[in-house]
């Protein structure tokens, strides 16, 4: 007997099926020591992925600045300044794992154009750990991403998908990289969107 | 056993139904730039008017020679050739500001006499002071204090936060007609400017 899963439906073709079994092999009694059949279940999973919540919805890096207005030196470091974990992340089938988001952008609008010599505008290295492979960008323009495909299923350790947040740099008016811009004063927000997909 | 085949896809059907093809989390970025703003601690001289000389300006203090004040005699140079001298040194502001300027004397004061001045004798000078960001035409301007503890304070407003650049201080002497000699001995003023980010 193969015993695959089935949909309702299925199950409604199969009841029909099983009855009209039945039925043969009473009629058969008389006439055969051994009778079998076979019944087919079939059904299908869908590809799916899942992200749980993340232990935090904010990155808080503090104050920003050094003690002459520029980018604070510690927060331009390779080390990581900032962390989330996203628990329960998993994909059943083949998928992509990307990374987007915004730079940190001052929230308050200005009456003028952002000064040539400051900034409003922070890029920062965003890095997943936890997958088949670190997946890293720099927000700048605020469609800038990067993404990894793998060809089967997969699921993060029991940890989850670590978010690490590093390397701040100041970005001109144009979102190039220029070190030594004033940070206009003011509270800033940038924001990293991960997402599992299925192919 | 069919109940309990069905019962097995349902089953499997519940475990399925959370997940989707595409999930996403988000983490937002967030930090501060504080309101930040700085003048120089020491100044050096820039320009000055013909009857001026960088070597009159030493650390924070401009020495007028005397017959540019009086002649031998005793009497008020009247003139209405200003005698002026502007010094400059780098300051920073990442933020709309107040700058205040304030004279102690209210002008070019006569020390010794303040309490008691005798009379027929002129112990005071009017003074005209600018205190402004480099290349920039706002800021504190024609500033002539009248009595002692004189101040007068701009608002930067919504104007462009200057970032890091220059800042200039002009100290000028009005030679204005006097009818009366002038007491010997030191006269001075001192000047304070202060830069007050907006609360």
């Amino acid at each position: 007997m193969l015993i695959l899963f089935g949909s309702d439906d299925m199950f409604h073709r199969l009841k029909l099926v099983t009855v009209g079994i039945a039925a043969l092999a009473v009629s058969g009694v008389a006439h055969a020591n051994e009778v079998s059949a076979e019944i087919e279940l079939g059904s299908t999973v869908i590809g799916a992925c899942s992200l749980g919540s993340p232990n935090v919805t904010e990155i808080n890096l503090g104050d920003l600045s050094g003690p002459d207005g520029l980018l604070a030196a510690s927060l331009k470091v390779p080390t990581t300044v900032g962390t989330a974990v996203i628990a329960d992340a998993w994909c059943n089938t083949s998928h992509r794992l990307t990374i987007e988001g915004q730079p940190m952008t001052l929230e308050t609008a200005k009456p003028y154009a952002q000064p040539a010599y400051m900034t409003r505008h922070i890029t920062f290295d965003a890095k997943l750990v936890g997958w088949a492979a670190p997946v890293g960008f720099r927000p700048r323009s605020g469609s800038d991403q990067a993404f990894l495909e793998w060809p089967e299923a997969r699921a993060a350790p029991a940890a989850g998908l670590r978010l690490d947040i590093s390397k701040l740099e100041t970005l001109t008016a144009a979102r190039a990289e220029q070190p030594n811009l004033m940070l206009e004063a003011g509270s800033y927000r940038g924001r990293v969107t991960v997402t599992l997909a299925t192919n | 056993m069919k109940s309990i085949l069905i019962l097995g896809v349902a089953a499997l059907a519940t475990l399925a139904t959370p997940a989707a093809a595409q999930d996403s989390a988000s983490v937002d970025v967030i930090g501060t730039a504080e309101a930040f703003c700085s003048l120089p601690s020491t100044w050096q001289f820039a320009s000055s008017t013909n009857n001026v000389s960088a070597s009159q300006f030493s650390g924070n203090t401009w020495t007028i020679p005397s017959a540019l004040v009086a002649d031998s005699a005793g009497n008020a140079v009247q003139s209405t050739a200003e005698v002026a001298i502007r010094v400059r040194g780098q300051a920073a502001c990442n933020t709309t500001h107040t700058i205040t300027v304030t004279s102690s004397n209210g002008g070019l004061a006569h020390d010794a006499s303040s309490g008691s001045p005798p009379a027929g004798f002129v112990r005071m000078r009017r003074m005209t002071y600018n205190a402004n960001w480099r290349d920039q035409s706002w800021g504190v301007l024609n500033f002539v204090p009248s009595a002692p503890g004189d101040s007068r304070t701009y608002d930067h407003g919504s104007r462009v936060p200057p970032g890091v650049r220059d800042f200039d201080v002009r100290m000028g002497l009005l030679r204005d007609p006097t009818n009366a000699p002038m007491l010997a001995g030191t006269y001075t003023d001192q000047l304070t400017i202060t830069i007050s980010v907006a609360g």
